[in-house]
């Protein structure tokens, strides 16, 4: 007996699915809903699209973007890495 | 050969026979994560300095037989970060409560026609926002916002997004199951992406 079609996503749904999509770990019959779905839906690849670029524009953020001014204080500057590597001596001759 | 040619395996090997050039290329590579791991959870610089030293110490302890030391060297040093935070404040990682994307945004479930369909869709984002985007406070704006994600999803975002560590290194580092890391993620996620939409759409 052919197995019966998946009733169509709802756009609620597929947004709860989206990380899951992006990060490939959805079972393939569940991938291939959400698929069909943004092949159909009109608002919903806006909304692909804005996750997509959101995680890309936070692959962007580095050390100096950190608030608060503390890049200074935690960024790995030579005072920070000497005083670590003195304290990794002091680790292996303890 | 130069430490930096090295894998974090052979450079953690390294350490374990005292090779100090080993343990700076070792923090050079993986600090600034390290840092803005502990930075998740409240206290300032020293307080996350005092963590990553603690998770070093931890990781160049004796080799251990345990599962975890499958882990990359940096997994097994976050998940030491974090639990070096977790102490500290008394703080453990929880997850947020409530639906993922504003509700109101959607047709209810009992609506004749458009059942879980948006009501409010997003706008495609177009050349204006890409200019927003490209604007030289963005990142700023956005590390300003994953601080006020709460610990466990901006601990997740941070690890994954911002410094591309795998989904597998990141649930490790926070001692959870990937589908508990992906759910912080996602929440986290949609966070930023709320407020990215909100900036723009306010233009």
């Amino acid at each position: 007996m052919n197995e019966l079609p998946a009733p169509r996503l709802t756009c609620l749904e597929v947004v709860e699915l989206l990380t899951d999509f992006l990060e490939g770990v959805l079972p393939h019959r569940e991938h291939a809903r959400v698929e069909a779905h943004l092949q159909t839906c009109p608002d919903c690849p806006a909304y692909v699209e804005q996750l997509r670029t959101t995680i890309g524009a936070l692959g962007r953020v580095r050390e100096e973007h950190v608030p608060e001014g503390v890049l200074d204080e935690h960024a790995l500057g030579q005072g920070v890495l000497d005083e670590l590597v003195a304290a990794f001596r002091g680790w292996k001759s303890g | 050969m130069s430490p930096d040619a090295l894998t974090d395996e052979a450079l953690l090997g390294a350490c374990r026979t005292g090779d100090e050039r080993a343990f700076a290329t070792l923090l050079r590579r993986h600090h600034p994560a390290l840092v803005a791991l502990a930075r998740c959870w409240p206290g300032g610089a020293h307080e996350a300095q005092r963590d990553v030293a603690l998770a070093w110490l931890a990781v160049l302890g004796p080799v251990r037989t345990e599962p975890s030391t499958a882990l990359s060297v940096r997994a097994r040093a976050g998940r030491e970060v974090a639990r070096a935070a977790t102490r500290r404040t008394n703080l453990p990682l929880e997850a947020p409560d409530g639906p993922l994307v504003d509700p109101d945004r959607f047709f209810p479930a009992a609506h004749e026609l458009w059942p879980g369909e948006w009501a409010d869709p997003p706008r495609p984002w177009g050349r204006a926002a890409a200019r927003r985007l490209s604007q030289a406070d963005m990142p700023r704006l956005l590390a300003r916002r994953v601080r006020e994600l709460g610990v466990a999803p901006g601990a997740a975002l941070t690890l994954r997004d911002i410094h591309g560590w795998s989904a597998a290194e990141c649930a490790a580092a926070l001692e959870l199951s990937e589908a508990q890391a992906r759910s912080l993620l996602r929440s986290a996620r949609e966070s930023l992406r709320a407020a990215l939409e909100a900036e723009i759409d306010s233009r």
